[in-house]
């Protein structure tokens, strides 16, 4: 039934009206009754809620009837034990349409050693997209420190920016500040009619001094204001900002509950990309590394789009772990990826049309070797907030259970492989960077060896050739170069994107590259 | 648990070991998939792709039909002299498509519409799509870019065979 509808995977009709499996008929009229007040087509005109409504009618009908329902229930016990073994995630409680688990696997043996575990969450917004574009309230955050004179930095910059202009709106308002180890608002957030006046100030960035970030923030923060569409502020920097990093995260944490989205690009070889994926990870943005106008172009456009087209401004999933679990990594794979920090809230920003969150976790569950045999074993519990750009932030709870019990399983799904193993891709990448900043340039090129071997097996062969002959470079003059570092770490991490988006964007790229 | 490849001593549960990337989950869905007394659960081992796939048709407002090459995803629009679409609009008689006016392609086992932004619009059964936001297509639904429309023929859901006993009017 079900199966075969995107959204809703393996949900089942319990599932669909938010009933427990021994309901009444009373309980299930009444929930019946509740979503259709919620879901029917005059009520909610989004596509997705109509086709919902359908399964919920589908539901009723089959629930509502004794017969029915009996016929009904035998075929949930058959399919529950086969499902069991395929992998697919028993969401306990789950009255989430929108949220789709699929785990490494769904039965762990009781052992007596720490294990391995993999979820990866697929969540749709319960909204649909707006038929016009939202109007942004946009900053662009430019360093202006010295050091972007080197390496035609500025006027990438300025291209960028430009390319900026040219996808915003009339409606959108756009502010500018451009900092130093000081800020100075350059401009207010004004109408984007006017380009000239942003080309203009653009042109009159003088360079100098070092970078922090931190007087940046709090100056677009002082003018931040609560639009009807969402606030963006992206960050533009080649630098390494030194003692102001605890300040600028704490902004970003309270950005994070207001839903503004912050997302840095990084030019050059020396900016500081783990303190800008903590940051912007914090409200839900991504950082990209900024190579060229050619790769810049699809990022800014897609970038664009979501905002104009945003159907949350911003969902919060939180969550508690039970006891003893631990997460080991938190990566958000779609629309844009983002290393995320474990502490709950996490803000995942928002997706535009055709887009939906995607996450991959990966779990130490504790020693098990104690639960009963069979016993559904809760791994983490916690609820989904979508706020929205106007009215009361819409909650949905989930849970992630695991039967616990002996026997042979099935081969992880395939969207879990795909996921963790991008994933390890990313980790042997950083793994052999580490190794070679340590000095330990014999490992550095093992690992990295086995990197292009990895890329190789799944046909990525050009990018499987790059990386073996950085791997060779190290043996042969004992030194990485910054940029081609940060083109590895990007170049991974871009494998991590949704596997559509991957492909235009260097299709994209390449396309421009040539021209 | 031992990687076979690189001998690292990977935690239970692992799929890829961390050193060397190799796909441990492989080692054990064999092991475990002999138990379960069924074939590996790897890929190769799995039957070919339906070929069902292959057969989209669109019957045309004069009643011809035709059917579109390959698995997709097919591009809509109007031929230029350098774009060349899967399937051009315009030779088969509208004169207001974009030049890259419509995607369609499979998804999750579904036909999928997807409006690429087009100037005149993409209608499915008399609505309007959204742009880029994908629509799922079933058997006979009528679908207008800008001024040309058609229905949409698909191949009948599942494995039976009388899915290909109902095929009728193979072009």
């Amino acid at each position: 039934m079900a199966r075969s509808e995107v959204p809703l995977g393996s949900v089942n009709y319990y599932e669909i009206l938010g009933v427990p499996r021994h309901a009444t008929p009373e309980e299930i009229r009444a929930a019946y009754r509740e979503a259709v007040r919620r879901w029917h087509p005059d009520i909610n005109p989004s596509p997705e809620a109509h086709e919902f409504f359908l399964l919920v009618r589908q539901a009723y009908e089959v629930l509502s009837n004794p017969k029915k329902r009996q016929a009904y229930d035998q075929a949930l016990e058959q399919t529950s034990e086969t499902q069991e073994m395929g992998g697919t995630a028993p969401v306990g409680a789950a009255r989430s349409p929108r949220l789709r688990v699929r785990v490494s696997h769904s039965l762990v043996h009781p052992l007596a050693e720490p294990q391995l575990w993999y979820a990866f969450w697929i969540i749709g917004a319960p909204w649909a997209p707006p038929r016009q574009p939202r109007p942004l309230e946009m900053w662009l955050v430019l360093d202006r420190s010295s050091s972007m004179r080197h390496q035609g930095k500025l006027s990438l910059l300025k291209e960028v920016v430009a390319e900026v202009l040219r996808h915003l709106r009339p409606t959108d308002r756009l502010g500018l500040v451009a900092f130093d180890d000081r800020a100075e608002l350059l401009l207010r957030p004004t109408p984007v009619r006017k380009r000239a006046i942003f080309l203009h100030a653009l042109n009159a960035l003088r360079l100098q001094g070092a970078t922090e970030i931190a007087h940046a923030l709090r100056v677009v923060d002082g003018s931040l204001g609560r639009g009807r569409g969402p606030s963006v502020v992206w960050i533009f920097t080649d630098g390494r900002t030194y003692g102001d990093e605890a300040t600028a995260l704490r902004i970003a944490r309270q950005w994070a509950r207001r839903g503004v989205i912050c997302d840095a690009f990084g030019l050059g070889d020396d900016w500081n990309e783990a303190f800008l994926d903590r940051l912007t990870g914090l409200t839900g943005g991504a950082t990209h590394y900024l190579e060229s106008l050619a790769a810049a172009k699809p990022v800014v456009q897609d970038h664009l789009r979501r905002y104009h087209y945003a159907r949350v401004r911003q969902l919060n999933v939180h969550f508690q772990l039970s006891r003893g679990v631990k997460i080991h990594a938190l990566y958000r794979m779609g629309p844009e990826v983002a290393h995320l920090d474990v502490q709950s809230p996490v803000a995942m920003g928002t997706v535009g049309p055709n887009e939906r969150w995607l996450t991959l976790a990966e779990f130490e569950l504790p020693p098990l070797h104690g639960v009963a045999p069979d016993t559904r074993w809760t791994v983490l519990e916690g609820h989904l907030e979508f706020v929205p750009f106007r009215g009361t932030p819409h909650t949905e709870p989930f849970r992630l259970e695991v039967l616990v019990g002996e026997g042979p399983r099935n081969a992880p799904p395939k969207v879990v492989r795909h996921a963790v193993e991008r994933l390890t891709w990313y980790r042997l990448q950083m793994a052999g960077r580490e190794a070679w900043r340590d000095g330990r340039v014999e490992e550095a090129q093992q690992l990295l060896s086995y990197l292009a071997q990895g890329l190789s097996r799944r046909g990525m062969t050009r990018m499987a050739r790059e990386v073996q002959l950085k791997a060779m470079e190290l043996d042969r003059d004992q030194r990485l170069d910054p940029e081609i570092e940060k083109a590895l770490e990007f170049g991974t991490r871009m494998l991590m994107l949704p596997a559509n988006v991957y492909e235009a964007r260097r299709k994209y790229t390449a396309r421009n590259e040539r021209s | 648990m031992e990687c076979p490849y690189c001998h690292y001593h990977e935690m239970a549960g692992a799929l890829f070991c961390r050193r060397c990337g190799y796909p441990l989950w492989e080692e054990v869905a064999r092991v475990e998939g002999e138990a379960l007394g069924r074939e590996t659960a790897t890929r190769a081992a799995r039957e070919p792709r339906r070929t069902a796939r292959d057969r989209v048709r669109l019957r045309l407002p004069d009643g011809h039909v035709i059917a579109l090459e390959g698995s997709g995803p097919w591009i809509v629009g109007r031929a230029t002299t350098n774009f060349e679409p899967d399937l051009d609009a315009q030779s088969l008689g509208a004169r207001h498509v974009s030049r890259k006016h419509a995607r369609l392609e499979w998804r999750h086992g579904g036909l999928y519409l997807i409006d690429l932004d087009s100037t005149n619009g993409t209608w499915v059964n008399g609505k309007r799509l959204y742009p880029h936001e994908p629509k799922r297509l079933r058997d006979g639904d009528w679908v207008r870019w800008a001024d040309l429309e058609v229905q949409v023929l698909l191949p009948t859901p599942g494995r039976e065979p009388e899915a290909t006993a109902q095929e009728d009017s193979v072009s």
